[in-house]
Formats: C-alpha cells, structure tokens, sequence
C-alpha cells in the first residue's frame, strides 16, 4: 500500500514538472478584425518570436464590440489583452478595469511618447496617464476622380484648399442633362464621422481639451452650405439612407460624382478602380484644417494575471516589425512617426492612390473629436442633420436638437456652452 | 414521491424559464428604475427614466407614434397578404401550385439584412432600378424613396411580406384552408352563394381561430422583431421618422449605454404587447368560431 501511494505521489510530482517545464503563458486577445492571413499574421509572428507565450485569439464582430467587451469586463472575463475604441477606452478607465502603461513606456526601450502622432499625448492628457497605445489609425479625407478635373481644365485639390475653392469647384463639375444631374460635385455623406469633421473646419471643437460635446457656430454654418450645395445649386447628391454610417451606394466609385468625403480606409476599397484616376487630398478649410482620427488602443486588462506578457504582446505590435505586418495588412498607417513615414500602408491600384502626404499632412491636425463620444449619441445626431439637409428640420432647430441630447444623454456638464 | 419524480423532470424547464426568462424579466423591471451605463454599479433613480420617457416634448412619443403606426398596418398587411396568397394557392384547377408556393415563400427565408440591403440599392434615388424604370416613364423627379418621410414609413410596411413571419402565414392559412370541408362550399353554391360571400360566410369563420393566432404572433412579431427589418433597412431615420420601439431599445441600451432607460422603454413594451394580446382575445369571442 505505501509503495503504490509513494508510487502514485512521484507520478503526479513528475506529471506537474514535466507540465510546468514546458508550460506556456497562454494570454487571450479581442479585436473586431479577422487575423490577417499570412505573411501579415502578427499574433503568429509574436508568438514564433516568443515561444513561452500562446495567443488565444477571438474575433467579436464590429456592431457588437463595445457591448460585449463592456459586458465582459463587468463579469471578470475580459481578454488579457485588449483593443478599445477611442469612447470606451475612457469609460475602460473610469471603470478601473485598464492599466496604465506610462511606466512600461519609459522602461521600453523600443517605444517613446515623442514618436507618436500629436492626438496620442492629447488623449494622454485628457485622462491623466497613458492607459492605451494606438494600434494604427485612419483618418478622414477627400478623394476626387482625377479624370473629371482634367476634363474640366480644373487644378487638383490640395492641403491649401478652402471652402469656397471646393465649393465653386463642385458647381463646376455638376452637369446636367435634361433639367437632370447626371454628375455630382460631390457625393453625399455617407460616412457619419464627416458630418463631425466638416464642421470642425468651420471652428467648431466638437470635443473640447476638458472632453466635452462642443458643437454650435460652426456646425450651423457648415449645415447651411451644405443645404444650398444640396437644394440649391444640386451640386451634391440628395442623402442617402446610411446604418452603421455607411451607404450601401457609392457615387464616387461608379463615377458619377467628381469628389467625395470618406475615410481613409477607403483607399483600399477605390484601389480596385480601373475606370478613372483617383487621388486623396485633406478636407478642404474654411477657419481652420480639422478632421478626425480613428483607432483602436491596445490595452491591458488589469485583472490580467499576465500582465508582463501582455505588455511584451503591445511592445511587439508597436514595434517596427509588428506595425508593418498591421500597416500592410490593413491599410492604415502606423501613429508612430518613425513608421508612419516609411509608408509601409501606402497600397497603390492602377489608377490610384498617389498622394499619401495627404494622410501624413492630416494626421498633424486630426483629433480624436465625435470618437470620443457613445456612438449612440454621435449616430443619432447625423439622422438629424440628414434630416435638415432633406428640409424636413431646420438647421438652427437641429443644432439646438443636438445640443439636447447630448446634455440628456452625455449630462450637462459634459456639453460646453457657446 | 411521485410529484417528486414529476419535478424532477421538469426541473430542467423551470430551472431555464428561471435563469434565462424570468430572472432577466425581473433584472429589467428593477433595471428600469436605475441609471447605468455599463460601468460600475446601477444607481437607483426611483421612476426617473419613466418620467424622462413621458415629458413633453420627449422622442419617446415619436418612437411610439411610429410603432403603433407600424404594428397596425405592417400586422393589417402581412396578415391579409398571407391570407390573400393562400386563397389563391387553395384555387381550383391551378397548375403548377407547388411551383407558386415555392416563389411565394422563398423570399422569407432570405436572410433578412441581404433583403435590406438589395432595398437599399433598389430604392437608391441616384442607382436605384426603381427610379431607373420610373424615368423611363417620363418621371423627371424620382422620389427619394428611404428618406422621404411620408414615403418611407408605407415602404418599410409592405416590405413585410418578405420577414420570416409572413411566409410562415401563409404555411399556417394554407393548412388551415385546406381543412375546411368542401360539403359547406358545395352547399352554398347550390344556395347560389358567389365566390366572395363563401369566402365572407364559410371560409372567415371556418380559420378564425388560425386568424387570430396569426394576429396575434405577427403583433408581437411587429412589436419585438421589427428590429431586423428596420436596423438593416434605415437604421430608425431619417430622424427618427423609422425608430420603432424595440430598436429605440437597442439603440439606447447598447449604442447610447443607457441600459436602465432601456430598460424602461422594455417594460413599456411588454405592457404594450400584453394589453394587444389580451384585447385580441377578449375581442375574438365575437369572432372567432372554434366549432364549424
């Protein structure tokens, strides 16, 4: 009896050994994304660099992040390693549920704070410490169909252009037929960040340095050009109906509309164009240049029992390797200036794009603005300026509308007064 | 012991009506009396959502118009398009009926968000086939189809003949057609009873039962579900000319993070839903005949 018990004790001594010598770090990660295939598989690549570390991964779809990752957290059962969008990550805080990664940084000797696009120490400020590192980012542009320009003898958009220069521009390359436009100055919005963005050229903060909602002036202003670009001189198309912000229909690509208004991400949608020459040029200004930036924050969960592994996990990902496997998979550039300049997202089609200093010039001066608002909020407001620009509300009446549901939904004291 | 035995195979079932109906019922009764966003603990507001949802000048009554407006007519239609297709599959002396009924339902196991989105490029003002055809016919302004206030609520009305539930109609009145007994038709013809007064007199009341059923599952499939039709199709707008009830619910709870609000427009639609169901059978003792 006593030899099988010693038996029996110096099997299980040798089976936890033998499992604790080649035992693994096993971390999991969420990201709404799919993992790139290879050769850009970075969660691959991490892990043949770090063989003591498994990546569990698990893809949440897009429309349901927030809330799952939200409902998650609550629960204890987040990932270790996590990936928020800009308005959660703020609430991720609140909720104590994200470490700060200020020290990792300053002990990193692959990562620096002065590397990163100017909106990263903005957004540092605003909540106190560095509690999330961008993953890449996009931001919103213009795109205008070289082909029309150059039919009509006009000069390509640039970083010095105005809103009167765009808007004279559009009337030229309306044309009609038949008392019916058969090509647009413009498309209409169909992305919901630029209704944010265009009015933030006129001067409004849309989110100010304290994080609160700040529209007015500006936004009235930009409403009523729009209205007459729309109504008036039917130089941009009537709206269209938009969920999730995205139309179903698109203008610009079926080559019926001169210019457009998108993110950036669309540059590896259009690169597949082959019926015209295309390029991108920042948003037009009136007062000032403004667009907004969008991101996702690698992050680490602070009820993580790996945190070190994580961290490793980030600092790979943020690396020059790591960024250019996401850069090339996605498109989008990298917030690390070393990397940004070194174009590894720059992924060209035939007919275009060719001008990326337009990305690289609108990263100096994008914020993270309407982003770091609930999606609800922001969302609803753009069915009410649909809903102006179709004269079915009044601009004046809208932007007091919008200034309502902010202060119901946000509270009053996150909602700056003109 | 034997009422023991009994329990414990049902035990199953309420142990599941417990954790995954009832208790998230009563999570959302006392949800609704708090302010959460998600984030830390429920904070207990008494009826303050419920006040906030009922002041003047509140979307919440848009919200309601639009359901109501949408319950009465997408429930009056989907019900009578149902009925009106499987008349016509119970027709004499048609060939091919099977074919017909194949066509009649496949456009409700089409996965509803693929149906929205070919709407969206049909109905498109600019792309659309819809308007293309229409200026073929000398229409010079081509309506705006999904954001036309006036225009758009009637569209997402018709559009459902194409949800699931309407095509599960038609399955349901076509058995039921099939089982009333032909002697009643025969006799009424010799009566010299035309089509229309046999449908009126002897068909109507032979299904009143399944009419009422149907009734009463496409109202609470208006109410709950209109969400997959509408999410897809345009999102509540423009406005909030489309924002029925249950996506008003979403919105708020998940995309706004006012869960305890939510909660209050959820409570609210329950008691909508039970007051329909029970009028609609406390009424159908006028109408409804179980005996033929």
């Amino acid at each position: 009896m006593r030899k099988t018990l010693f038996l029996g004790l110096f099997l299980l001594v040798f089976a936890f050994t033998g499992v604790f010598a080649g035992a693994k770090t096993v971390i999991k990660y969420a990201h709404w994304n799919a993992l790139p295939s290879d050769p850009y598989n970075y969660v691959k690549a991490f892990e043949e660099k770090n063989p003591d570390i498994k990546v569990e991964f698990m893809q949440i779809p897009e429309a349901e992040y927030s809330q799952k990752m939200r409902s998650m957290a609550m629960t204890g059962t987040a990932p270790d390693a996590l990936c928020l969008w800009e308005a959660d990550l703020a609430d991720f805080v609140r909720g104590g549920w994200v470490l700060g990664l200020d020290d990792y940084v300053k002990q990193s000797a692959e990562l620096s704070l002065d590397d990163f696009i100017p909106a990263v120490t903005q957004l540092m400020k605003l909540q106190g410490n560095l509690y999330g590192l961008p993953w890449c980012f996009a931001t919103e542009i213009m795109y205008y169909n070289k082909d029309l320009f150059d039919k009509a003898g006009i000069g390509y958009p640039g970083m010095g252009w105005t809103w009167d220069n765009f808007e004279d521009t559009a009337k030229k390359l309306t044309v009609e037929s038949d008392g019916k436009v058969t090509q647009w100055g413009c498309d209409a919005i169909g992305f919901q960040g630029l209704w944010y963005s265009l009015a933030g050229t006129f001067g409004d903060k849309i989110v100010d340095e304290q994080g609160r909602f700040s529209m007015g002036s500006g936004t009235k202003e930009f409403l009523k050009r729009w209205f007459d670009l729309t109504n008036t001189s039917k130089a941009v198309a009537s709206p269209q109906i938009t969920t999730s912000g995205v139309v179903s229909a698109d203008l610009f690509m079926a080559g019926k509309a001169a210019m457009a208004f998108n993110g950036s991400w669309l540059t590896s949608v259009y690169k597949d164009v082959k019926d015209f020459a295309w390029d991108i040029a920042p948003l037009p200004k009136s007062i000032r240049n403004y667009s907004t930036l969008h991101t996702g924050f690698f992050a680490i969960n602070a009820k993580s029992e790996a945190k070190d592994a994580v961290w490793k996990f980030i600092e790979f990902r943020m690396s020059d390797e790591g960024q250019q496997l996401i850069n090339k998979a996605y498109s989008n550039p990298s917030a690390r200036l070393s990397i940004l300049k070194k174009g590894y997202y720059k992924v060209e089609g035939p007919k275009g794009p060719r001008n990326w200093d337009a990305i690289e010039q609108t990263a100096q001066f994008a914020e993270w603005g309407y982003v770091l608002l609930p999606p609800g909020l922001t969302f609803d407001i753009v069915k009410d300026f649909n809903a102006a620009i179709l004269g079915q509300v009044s601009v004046d009446n809208v932007v007091q509308q919008a200034i309502d549901k902010a202060k119901e939904i946000l509270g009053e004291e996150r909602v700056a007064e003109e | 012991m034997k009422g023991g035995k009994a329990y414990f195979f049902v035990s199953p079932w309420i142990l599941g009506f417990v954790l995954f109906t009832g208790g998230p019922i009563l999570a959302t009764i006392a949800l609704s009396f708090t302010k959460w966003d998600l984030i830390g603990l429920p904070a207990w507001i008494g009826i303050g959502n419920y006040t906030r949802l009922f002041r003047q000048g509140s979307e919440f009554w848009i919200v309601l118009k639009f359901t109501a407006f949408y319950t009465v007519f997408s429930v009056s239609f989907s019900v009578g398009w149902a009925l009106f297709e499987a008349v016509l599959l119970n027709g004499k002396k048609i060939r091919g009926v099977n074919l017909f009924s194949f066509f009649y339902f496949i456009p409700a196991v089409v996965p509803m968000v693929a149906l929205t989105f070919a709407f969206q490029l049909i109905l498109h003002k600019e792309l659309g086939i819809l308007n293309y055809f229409l200026s073929f016919l000398g229409l010079r302004e081509t309506p705006n189809w999904l954001v036309e206030p006036s225009v758009v609520v009637w569209i997402v009305v018709i559009l459902n003949i194409y949800t699931f539930y309407a095509g599960q109609m038609i399955l349901i009145f076509d058995s039921a057609l099939k089982e009333v007994p032909r002697e009643l038709y025969e006799a009424a013809e010799i009566d010299g009873a035309g089509r229309f007064i046999q449908f009126l007199r002897i068909t109507l009341p032979a299904i009143s039962p399944i009419l009422l059923f149907n009734m009463v599952t496409a109202t609470i499939s208006s109410l709950s579900t209109s969400f997959t039709l509408l999410y897809p199709l345009t999102a509540g707008g423009p406005g909030k000319v489309t924002q029925a009830i249950s996506l008003d619910i979403y919105h708020n709870a998940f995309k706004t993070f006012r869960v305890g609000y939510a909660c209050a427009e959820s409570v609210i639609l329950f008691g909508i839903a039970a007051l329909v169901s029970f009028l609609m059978f406390v009424t159908s003792k006028k109408w409804v005949y179980y005996e033929v």
